[in-house]
């Protein structure tokens, strides 16, 4: 698909890429952070946030991305990001004097709100042109099937209208008759404009973005490896997790982890895994329902944990009929 | 995930809407959503369509390929304020520039974000306004709002002699009375001749950086109690239609029984009520045992039976017959004859108390034991979409549930006793007949309940605690109304009777908890 080398959704950004430690947590904002981690680290994380698209709605949720500890530490681990205090770097971000990072932030946003204000009289030109159309073809009274296909090419359109535009700097792939946004804003991610916003911004449009990449100091070089609040079930997630297993929270299947074995955009869930440590006595009542609440729902309960030598065993239990 | 969860799991709520939040959704359909926004015909997304296991097929990878692309074009999407409806808030990180109260310090709540002109929908349930109409948010209703794309929020310009984050409040102070001093700490700011140009009736000039998604998460999560968890629920709960607003117990360090500006005047003397009834739980947990006769509410128990059937001797069922030798008329005397196993009633337990405390005067008062401890005490207070038309914020309604939030990592399930403390510190809650005809509906709405809203990193499940009675329903008696003297089953009464537990918790989300 064209459109997606356009979106940053085959984006590799520059390793190590930030996870954001705010409140305790883990969190990613920047979505082509998010998507390359999911389509390259297997991690996915559970969305948070409200979607601008459809704020009144709880089935699709947008960035920022909230991933475990665990998937933070793995990630540490590999080298493939690093965490960064948020609360700290914006405070230090916001009260430096540092006028170049403002100013590129600003024009960042500067230009990201002309892009809209482009797509949107674009947009405008073309429902007129479509209702000029129609008016015509109406007059025309031709035969009722051209003028039913049209609506739901509007549709479509409209669709692709809304979903189109990048966050930053992508510039929009509008469906083909609007070749003007292609080569309106097309610059590479790594320079933005050094270019000083005029103070009166002419724009009708303004833009909250989601991140604030440019605004924020380089992190430091050095990160520490360590997460603070890394559960005793670690072994257990990294384990599964190089085995190629996707893991999503799962205190709502009555286990620590939800086990997929591929993409849970695309695939159902094979276990409910437990982590236990190596000595731990283990109710046998646990087992029975982790059991039958598996097979219920058509999962493997799956307990596992390391042994003193570090490697991990793993055990799934099934509830058979005698 | 799993296609036939439903088939063991009985769900509380037949619609399909629970299930389809508990899976990862296929952001294709989102389209469909959006699209019906506009065509006006609402498309719920179908589950199912997911594979069992990952093939090398073609069509399997462009179909996730497809997915991935939906996903992260709908995450991509720009929060834009355009022309008409733009808002626009100004930050203060400093605790001393939040004031939207002129009462003084003490009343501050954490309001940090203040927007000059708050021409929205949302103030009717959101933030405070003060005397120049200026509204105050709290940092979750401010982060909500800059999240769904409805309000640009400014950090405060800083640079190099002149501090705005101060200069804005001030302005605010003196506006009236002190031009010529405002005139002087201003006239260095270009911005500032703006405000001297007109100044009693103009707004403060905001910042100049917007602030983003990332630096709004930064700056408010931490902010004066505000958790993710918290957050994550309040969005969760805002986004369905429902009003949100912070309960008194927000802070983990505020006294239980106090009533805070949030709170509605009727509730005042019922939450003392029961947060004197605080050892109701130890009361009662004694009084389950059957032959403590110095526990002044069996006493009184005794009294009243004594009063209703005077003629029979008290049967003892150490020596004789369960049911006493004498003369019975029907079966419902019979029945209360047998009834020999004491239940927990937050009623009873409730006049024991007092009567306690009426012996023993030097006792320390009760609510010392009983204030619900973090974490579970009550952290929002939630009232129905439907009542949004008649929502005030200055004078709410009762709310219509109280929710506790709960992180999944770091507590486990609460013991009896935390069950009962958070309990106890409610107000009573009950349906009555006339509401709920059915025995089961009112038993499972119980006397008083709390929702723990339990965060599994930024899942939420909701989990209902209730206080259910299951001694005071009397079935022998309803039969006995109902006319059918004489015809009822013993079997049934004698259930209902005899469930001795106090708490029944229930869980509302579908899925069962370990």
């Amino acid at each position: 698909m064209d459109a997606s080398a356009d979106l940053g959704f085959d984006y590799k950004p520059d390793l190590p890429v930030p996870i954001s430690l705010v409140g305790g947590r883990y969190l990613l904002f920047d979505v082509k952070i998010a998507t390359f981690l999911r389509r390259e680290h297997r991690i996915c994380g559970t969305t948070i946030g409200t979607l601008p698209l459809s704020p009144s709605q709880n089935l699709f949720l947008g960035v920022p991305v909230e991933i475990m500890p665990e998937e933070a530490q793995l990630l540490v681990e590999q080298g493939v990001a690093l965490i960064v205090d948020d609360p700290r770097a914006h405070d230090e971000a916001i009260r430096s004097a540092d006028k170049a990072r403002r100013a590129d932030y600003l024009a960042r946003i500067q230009k990201q709100s002309t892009q809209v204000e482009q797509l949107r009289v674009e947009e405008k030109e073309a429902s007129r042109k479509r209702a000029l159309d129609k008016r015509s073809t109406n007059s025309l009274a031709q035969p009722s099937a051209t003028s039913s296909d049209r609506p739901a090419n509007a549709n479509a359109n409209a669709n692709a209208g809304l979903f189109d535009f990048g966050e930053s700097e992508a510039p929009t792939a509008r469906p083909a008759d609007s070749s003007a946004g292609h080569d309106a804003a097309h610059p590479s991610v790594e320079s933005p404009v050094k270019v000083l916003p005029n103070a009166t911004s002419s724009s009708n449009y303004h833009v909250t973005p989601a991140t604030s990449r440019l605004l924020l100091p380089t992190p430091p070089s050095t990160p520490k490896l360590e997460i603070d609040d890394l559960p005793s079930s670690y072994p257990l997630y990294r384990h599964l997790h190089n085995r190629g297993f996707f893991m999503t929270p799962g205190l709502r299947f009555g286990c620590q982890y939800t086990v997929y074995p591929g993409d849970p955009l695309r695939f159902h869930s094979h276990f409910l895994a437990v982590g236990t440590q190596w000595d731990e006595e283990i109710d046998l009542m646990e087992l029975v329902g982790g059991g039958r609440l598996g097979t219920g729902v058509k999962k493997g309960f799956l307990l596992g944990g390391a042994d003193p030598s570090g490697e991990v065993r793993t055990f799934s239990v099934e509830w058979a009929v005698m | 995930m799993a296609d036939a969860d439903e088939d063991v799991i009985p769900t509380t709520s037949p619609s399909g809407a629970d299930d389809l939040e508990d899976e990862t959704q296929d952001f294709r359909f989102l389209a469909q959503l959006t699209s019906s926004a506009t065509t006006g015909q609402a498309i719920i997304p179908k589950r199912g369509t997911k594979d069992f296991e990952p093939n090398p097929t073609r069509s399997q990878a462009s179909a996730l390929d497809a997915a991935r692309l939906a996903m992260h074009t709908a995450l991509s999407a720009v929060r834009v304020h355009s022309g008409r409806s733009h808002l626009v808030g100004q930050y203060f990180p400093d605790q001393d520039d939040w004031r939207w109260d002129d009462s003084g310090a003490g009343l501050r709540h954490g309001r940090c974000v203040v927007v000059y002109k708050f021409k929205s929908t949302h103030l009717k349930v959101m933030g405070q306004a003060d005397r120049n109409n200026w509204v105050w948010l709290l940092p979750e209703e401010a982060l909500f709002l800059l999240e769904r794309g409805s309000l640009d929020i400014r950090w405060p310009d800083i640079s190099g002699s002149r501090d705005v984050t101060i200069e804005a409040p001030r302005h605010e102070e003196t506006a009236e009375l002190q031009q010529s001093v405002e005139e002087e700490t201003n006239s260095r700011s270009e911005q500032s001749e703006v405000i001297l140009a007109s100044p009693s009736r103009q707004d403060p000039q905001v910042g100049e950086l917007p602030m983003s998604l990332q630096g709004a998460y930064a700056s408010f999560i931490g902010k004066d109690g505000l958790t993710l968890e918290r957050y994550s629920v309040y969005a969760g709960l805002k986004r369905a239609g429902y009003i949100v607003q912070r309960a008194p117990t927000w802070h983990d360090n505020d006294p239980a029984s106090v009533n805070g500006h949030a709170h509605p005047q009727p509730l005042r003397e019922s939450t003392s009520n029961t947060t004197a009834a605080s050892s109701s739980a130890l009361i009662s947990a004694n009084w389950s045992q059957p032959g403590t006769f110095s526990s002044p509410a069996s006493l009184i128990h005794r009294l009243v039976s004594w009063l209703f059937r005077p003629q029979r001797a008290e049967s003892c069922p150490s020596l004789g017959p369960l049911a006493a030798p004498g003369l019975y008329r029907n079966y419902t005397e019979l029945f209360r004859a047998l009834s020999l196993i004491p239940y927990h009633d937050p009623d009873t337990s409730l006049s024991a108390t007092s009567a306690a405390g009426g012996v023993n005067a030097h006792q320390p008062p009760p609510t010392l034991t009983c204030s619900p401890q973090p974490p579970f005490r009550v952290h929002f207070h939630v009232w129905k979409p439907s009542g949004a038309h008649t929502y005030r914020k200055t004078a709410p309604p009762p709310p219509d549930y109280r929710i506790a939030v709960i992180d999944a990592r770091l507590t486990s399930m609460p013991t009896l006793s935390q069950i009962g403390d958070l309990l106890d510190s409610q107000p009573e809650d009950s349906l009555s007949k006339d509401k709920a005809g059915r025995l089961e509906t009112r038993i499972k709405h119980g006397r008083r309940n709390i929702l723990l809203a339990v965060v599994d990193m930024g899942v939420v499940s909701y989990l209902r605690l209730s206080d259910a009675c299951f001694g005071a329903e009397k079935l022998f008696e309803q039969k006995a109304k109902a006319g059918s003297k004489g015809k009822g089953r013993g079997g049934g009464g004698g259930r209902g009777k005899k469930s001795p537990g106090q708490r029944q918790g229930q869980r509302q989300g579908q899925k069962t908890g370990n």
